[in-house]
């Protein structure tokens, strides 16, 4: 082994800091947000059961409110919908909510809430189904040391909680129609994808 | 059997972050994280970033040597894949090396793009040393030295980096290349008796790309 000398070692230790351009920070922080990566904070372990518990409660209520307004709108899910021909479906995925965003608001209040936004999606053939997800996976991610990192649960920010299948006429129809849903008002994140056929 | 310096790329495209050092975290950087888990904020960035951007700016330019003009690209897919991965981060290594750690992947992937047609033989297990000695660069100016390293076939001048530089253990390495620690030991050292050839006065340097080692 060629041993360095002191002088070698500390002249090759001086080389290991050089500062980023100027103006990298800032390009760092553009791409986080916009990869929704930064701005939103992330829970910390002691809150997750409580915001596990927010969570799960607001996805059984959103679509409870989701079964409600299907019921109630059959008819424009149904036969009718082949009035929505030419319509593209979106998936609507039902992420983070975050309990405390809804201070003094009841469940039953929820309930309704979410029940009239779904009736009147249902009522405009807009509204084509949806499910909840079990609140735990498993999250195959090669950047970690493991490559696994179990319990993905709906108390992150990238778990899924639920998913609605919905009919627009563009992408930014189907974002209106997100951000009209009262799970964005509580603190949820919806994301909304276009379904390629 | 030959080793292989000139490329860096092989065997490592399947190479996971995987440190088997014991935690060497201090205080600042857990701080550091959990305020930025727990607010997300551009503050909160801000500090994280200030600690860590110079090591890892330093750890890409360094390694990607003549291609470091790809250098901003990944220093900003590197902080794309750590904010990502950081809820999951589990704190057995440094936060420095495990940011290094995924800096090496992205400087690979640059490195696979813009030369295809680079050998794929980086990393050949070798044994012991030729024994040649070469004269320390005790006198060599930072500039110098700068080129000297960019210059080395990338496989010395990423183990040279890592070992010298930035401080990191033979196991360490061999758990970010994908390789041996004896291997990692083998290359450090030809690699410091490149850097001081390069480096000596009056002497041809056998870093330069055409500078393919015998097989041995």
């Amino acid at each position: 082994m060629n041993d360095l000398t002191p002088a070698e070692r500390e002249k090759l230790e001086r080389l290991r800091d050089v500062a980023p351009p100027a103006g990298a920070e800032s390009n760092v922080k553009r791409a986080l947000r916009d990869r929704g990566l930064l701005g939103r904070a992330t829970p910390r372990a002691g809150w997750l059961p409580q915001l596990a518990a927010g969570i799960a409660i607001a996805t059984v209520l959103f679509l409870s409110g989701f079964y409600a307004g299907r019921q109630k709108g059959d008819h424009a899910m149904s036969g009718e919908a082949a009035s929505t021909n030419g319509l593209t479906e979106y998936v609507l995925l039902v992420r983070e909510s975050d309990p405390s965003a809804a201070p003094g608001v009841t469940e039953a209040d929820r309930v309704r809430e979410y029940g009239a936004w779904a009736r009147d999606l249902a009522s405009k053939g807009a509204l084509e189904n949806g499910w909840k997800l079990a609140d735990d996976g498993r999250l195959i991610d090669p950047m970690n040391e493991r490559h696994r990192v179990a319990t993905m649960a709906v108390t992150t920010r990238e778990g899924v909680g639920g998913l609605f299948i919905i009919r627009a006429a563009n992408y930014d129809e189907a974002v209106q129609v997100a951000e009209s849903c009262p799970h964005v008002k509580y603190g949820g994140i919806m994301e909304v994808r276009a379904i390629e056929k | 059997m030959a080793v292989g310096p000139h490329a860096t790329f092989g065997r490592r495209q399947d190479t996971h972050v995987q440190m088997n050092e014991p935690p060497r975290t201090g205080p600042v950087e857990r701080s550091l994280v959990e305020r930025f888990l727990e607010q997300r904020s551009d503050a909160a960035f801000s500090a994280l970033y200030a600690h860590c951007a110079p090591r890892v700016y330093g750890l890409i330019v360094r390694q990607l040597g003549p291609l470091a003009a790809h250098a901003d690209d990944a220093f900003q897919e590197t902080w794309m894949r750590v904010v990502a991965a950081l809820p999951a981060f589990a704190w057995r290594s440094s936060l420095s090396t495990w940011i290094c750690g995924i800096a090496v992947n992205c400087c690979h992937e640059i490195q696979r793009r813009e030369r295809r047609d680079a050998p794929d033989d980086a990393y050949e297990p070798v044994t012991g040393d030729d024994g040649r000695e070469s004269p320390p660069f005790d006198g060599a100016d930072r500039i110098d030295l700068e080129r000297a390293i960019e210059r080395l076939a990338p496989g010395y001048r990423e183990v040279l980096l890592f070992h010298d530089v930035h401080g990191l253990r033979h196991e360490d390495i061999a758990g970010l290349l994908g390789i041996e620690p004896g291997t990692s030991k083998s290359q450090l050292s030809r690699a410091r008796r490149a850097l001081r050839e390069a480096l000596a006065p009056n002497v041809i340097p056998s870093t330069g790309p055409a500078a393919k080692e015998s097989p041995s």
